[in-house]
């Protein structure tokens, strides 16, 4: 029994030195990497809030055409009144929705919308009777989480560079060490 | 922002710079260098109190801007440019922009230098000011945890004012790391980061926005790193590190009560008096007065102040002067 524990330990010990030194190495990207995620993902809650906000402050209601979605998949231009004014357009960001929300969605179909009139919030739009979606989106949370934790672990496992300018983490040499 | 109103909040970024530097390095604006004891002869070892808060090279120095701001001001206004709008995508302002993110990257490495190190007393204030904001603001927080989350820390704070006993340095991570995150709150609850956008600003507004972009992105920062730094403390062999830099962050040198009381107070006049004129939005004055909170409760503390408290076995920077 010890045989095989000891067989393990000593089989395991090269991989998690390996992942510790890489660890290690990565650290100071992880760290960088970090930042610009909170950053992105604090700044993606912040529009997500003041679109929300002012939808439910400012929002005007209408009733328009589906016109389908762009090539890229990422928004749906839809006209106000294209007979009169064809140049008055609102664009709803898909990235609310769910794929069956959208695919339940047919072109010429008309859809209730409420929009915000510009400069208050570059004329987005959201799909009022899918509005609970657009509500509970935390797309920029979730869309991130994998990476987030990744660079999260790798900077516990290896803090080192976060306590520069505080504490001689990486000593020229050891203080109190025996001279020659 | 017109560039008469944009005089002001530059005025107040630089103002905000110079608090931060003495606030965090007071060494900086001795005149001279002295011994340690002939500078505790002179009494620049002890905290300062009374009307000599106003008579430091700082404060000097921001009086001058401040003649100097109204000088350009006045003259911008004489020759009629001071209505003309700037943005911040023209070249001198979008220059000034930068530098002030290169300044807030290096103060957020080196926060040492440039955050206010941090007592119960300040950060009771400042989540006093959370719970403030929470019960008379505009927008009130109805989230259970938060109030949870708000009034544990500030009891907790309470409690270490009034036991006066030194403690772990990993409590004092999570309690400093929940000050940090604090500071966020108000500004965020409130969408207050939307007072950067408005068009039209009045002297006031233009001076506290100025004072108020420096301390929280400062803050707010360093409050990523620190979030690591704390979370870092899962791993044991870290914990030494953590135990390390807490006395340079987070101090157990009180202000004295005749110095807290009238800072309680003058944040007390601060809120009616706004309450009364309206000058500027509650979520601004509030954080405002969290930052004025917290920077009269560090000045004249700085790391050398510390008394660093470690369980047995951690090792400190300092040894315990008792």
């Amino acid at each position: 029994m010890w045989r095989i524990s000891s067989f393990f330990s000593s089989a395991l010990k090269g991989p998690l030195t390996l992942l510790d030194g890489l660890c290690l190495i990565l650290s100071p990207f992880a760290i960088i990497g970090f930042v610009v995620l909170v950053i992105v993902m604090l700044d993606s809650l912040g529009v997500h809030a003041q679109l929300l906000e002012a939808i439910e402050a400012d929002g005007v209601d209408a009733l328009v055409t589906w016109n389908g979605v762009s090539d890229d998949g990422k928004m749906a231009v839809l006209w106000l009144d294209p007979q009169n004014d064809p140049f008055e357009s609102v664009i709803v960001d898909t990235r609310y929705y769910s794929r069956e929300t959208l695919a339940q969605l047919k072109i010429g179909q008309p859809v209730r919308i409420r929009y915000v009139y510009p400069p208050k919030h570059e004329a987005e739009a959201v799909l009022l009777d899918s509005y609970a979606e657009v509500k509970n989106y935390r797309g920029y949370f979730t869309n991130l989480i994998w990476p987030f934790l990744v660079m999260w672990l790798i900077v516990i496992m290896h803090p080192e560079t976060l306590f520069l300018g505080f504490v001689d983490v990486f000593p020229s040499k050891v203080s109190g060490a025996p001279q020659a | 922002m017109t560039l008469f109103s944009f005089v002001f909040f530059l005025f107040g970024i630089l103002s905000e710079i110079i608090f931060l530097l003495e606030a965090a390095s007071p060494h900086i604006f001795r005149m001279e260098v002295a011994g340690k004891a002939e500078q505790e002869k002179a009494g620049l070892g002890k905290q300062t109190t009374g009307i000599a808060h106003f008579n430091r090279p700082a404060m000097l120095l921001i009086a001058g801007l401040a003649v100097l701001a109204a000088l350009v001001a006045g003259l911008l206004e004489l020759f009629g440019a001071g209505g003309v709008l700037v943005y911040i995508d023209s070249p001198v302002i979008s220059f000034i922009f930068v530098l002030l993110g290169l300044f807030v990257l290096a103060a957020a490495l080196l926060a040492k230098s440039f955050l206010p190190p941090v007592n119960e007393q300040s950060i009771l204030v400042a989540l006093c000011l959370v719970l403030v904001s929470a019960l008379w603001g505009e927008r009130s927080l109805i989230w259970l945890p938060g109030w949870l989350l708000t009034v544990v820390p500030a009891v907790v704070a309470l409690a270490l004012l009034i036991w006066r006993r030194g403690f772990s340095p990993l409590l004092k991570a999570v309690l400093y790391l929940w000050y940090l995150l604090s500071l966020m709150v108000i500004p965020f609850q409130s969408g207050e980061v939307a007072f950067f956008h408005q068009l039209e600003f009045n002297i006031l507004e233009s001076y506290s926005y100025g004072i108020l972009l420096v301390f929280l992105l400062v803050h707010c920062l360093f409050a990523v790193r620190f979030f690591l730094i704390a979370s870092s403390i899962l791993v044991p062999r870290n914990r030494r590190w953590v135990s390390q830099i807490m006395p340079q962050l987070f101090t157990d040198e009180q202000v004295p009560l005749t110095r807290f009381l009238p800072v309680v107070a003058l944040i007390a006049i601060l809120l009616l008096v706004n309450q009364y004129l309206g000058l500027l939005t509650k979520p601004a004055v509030i954080s405002l007065c969290m930052v004025l909170g917290v920077q009269l409760l560090s000045i004249g503390q700085s790391a050398s102040h510390v008394r660093p408290a470690a369980p047995a076995g951690v090792p400190t920077i300092l040894p315990l002067k008792e």
